[in-house]
């Protein structure tokens, strides 16, 4: 029997992972993280009938790379920063930059439709909304508010994604850390995805301020940032 | 045609001025902020003082258009002003911005704008020490008027915006 594919794209540099600052006699170190165990968790993977495929980082993928892997993989997971602004007090992605386009949600009047935007020379074409796999999970900053209009979610299927709490950001390091979470409570689950949303959030909680009586356990980057499952 | 909403500030040390309000303005629209004194990018020259990872010659306007694009390395970040406007109230945010990607648009070796790919950088935390980088944002700086100074600063970029031409370098033809 075929294994069951997981794609995992890791769209941001390296150098753009949590940092941690620590002065010490005077003197200043600052040390970028190296990202969870993606290797091993591959090799686990097999074992257990998932072939997971690893890109990156940084990988940003072409459109025809992230349409193959919606059609022909049983999740899709793509991490990195997502392309937006701030509206009020809160950050919104409303695009994933592809190598040679980008998947777009528009969010004003007279915007263009939403769905997958090639670039060709000059011109951008318009392609339909693309469709999500079992698993479309888009760890980046707020993709929770705009970008579930950029995908056609058939019945059956789901889109994960963050709303990046109250500011809208959350760190790539602790969205790389989300992912990895994921992937792992999925591939030792068989698949249950609620379940590995919950082991999912409990990473991304890592740190971060309690939600429930405010108190800062660790970094308050990332404080209060959810995981939602859109239909 | 690009839709577009005007904020004119003027920016001194300690105080921010919007002198027009955004109106109606959505979420993604391009956001048009004017700056008497000119936004700062600090680094910009050292930034392109470097060798080009690309460079290429835009017909834009009938204007023969030279487009170098750069990858700095440790570029550091700056702070970046962003407004929005939701629910009749104006909002003022300042971001750290680190670049990415800077692409200068020049004519006849005049500079006439800048593009500008970053990503929020935050500062590391003075209790924990934690810092690290998040969503990613386009800016374009325009030399409104030949003096320099970048008075224009473009934000909201939709994916089909295109670099416009200030009228004063279409005067150099």
């Amino acid at each position: 029997m075929a294994n069951r594919i997981i794609d995992v794209f890791l769209a941001f540099q390296k150098s753009d992972r949590n940092t941690v600052t620590i002065k010490s006699g005077g003197k200043t170190t600052t040390t970028i993280g190296t990202g969870p165990e993606w290797h091993w968790l591959r090799n686990k993977a097999l074992k257990q009938g998932f072939q997971l495929n690893v890109n990156g980082p940084p990988y940003t993928p072409s459109a025809a790379t992230f349409t193959d892997s919606l059609k022909n993989s049983e999740a899709t997971i793509l991490i990195g920063h997502g392309a937006g602004t701030v509206v009020a007090k809160k950050w919104i992605s409303s695009q994933l930059d592809l190598s040679d386009g980008r998947v777009f949600a528009p969010s004003a009047d007279g915007d263009p439709a939403a769905g997958l935007y090639l670039t060709q020379g000059d011109k951008t074409v318009n392609q339909s909304r693309p469709k999500t796999n079992r698993v479309t999970a888009v760890f980046t900053c707020n993709s929770h508010d705009l970008l579930p209009k950029a995908f056609e979610i058939p019945e059956g299927d789901v889109m994960i994604t963050n709303d990046g709490g109250d500011d809208g950001l959350t760190r790539v390091g602790t969205l790389e850390n989300t992912g990895f979470a994921f992937v792992e409570a999925y591939i030792d689950s068989n698949g249950k995805i609620q379940e590995s949303v919950n082991m999912a959030q409990r990473e991304m909680n890592q740190g971060s301020r309690d939600k429930d009586n405010g108190r800062i356990k660790g970094d308050p980057h990332d404080a209060g940032d959810r995981l939602h499952i859109e239909h | 045609m690009t839709r577009a909403i005007d904020f004119i500030l003027s920016i001194s040390a300690a105080a921010l001025l919007v002198a027009a309000s955004c109106g109606e303005c959505a979420a993604q629209e391009n956001l048009r902020l004017y700056a008497e004194e000119g936004w700062q990018i600090p680094g910009l020259a050292r930034m392109l003082g470097g060798r080009p990872e690309k460079e290429e010659t835009l017909d834009t306007a009938g204007l023969k258009i030279t487009a170098r694009t750069y990858r700095p390395r440790a570029a550091r970040a700056y702070k970046v002003l962003f407004l929005s406007h939701k629910d009749d109230t104006d909002y003022v945010h300042w971001l750290s911005i680190a670049p990415r990607v800077v692409t200068a648009y020049s004519y006849k070796d005049r500079l006439l704008s800048v593009l500008m790919d970053g990503v929020v950088e935050f500062a590391a935390d003075p209790r924990t020490g934690a810092g690290g980088t998040s969503g990613e944002v386009r800016l374009f700086y325009e030399d409104d008027d030949g003096s320099g100074k970048f008075q224009l600063m473009v934000q909201n970029l939709r994916f089909d915006f295109q670099p416009s031409i200030p009228s004063w370098a279409k005067k150099l033809q």
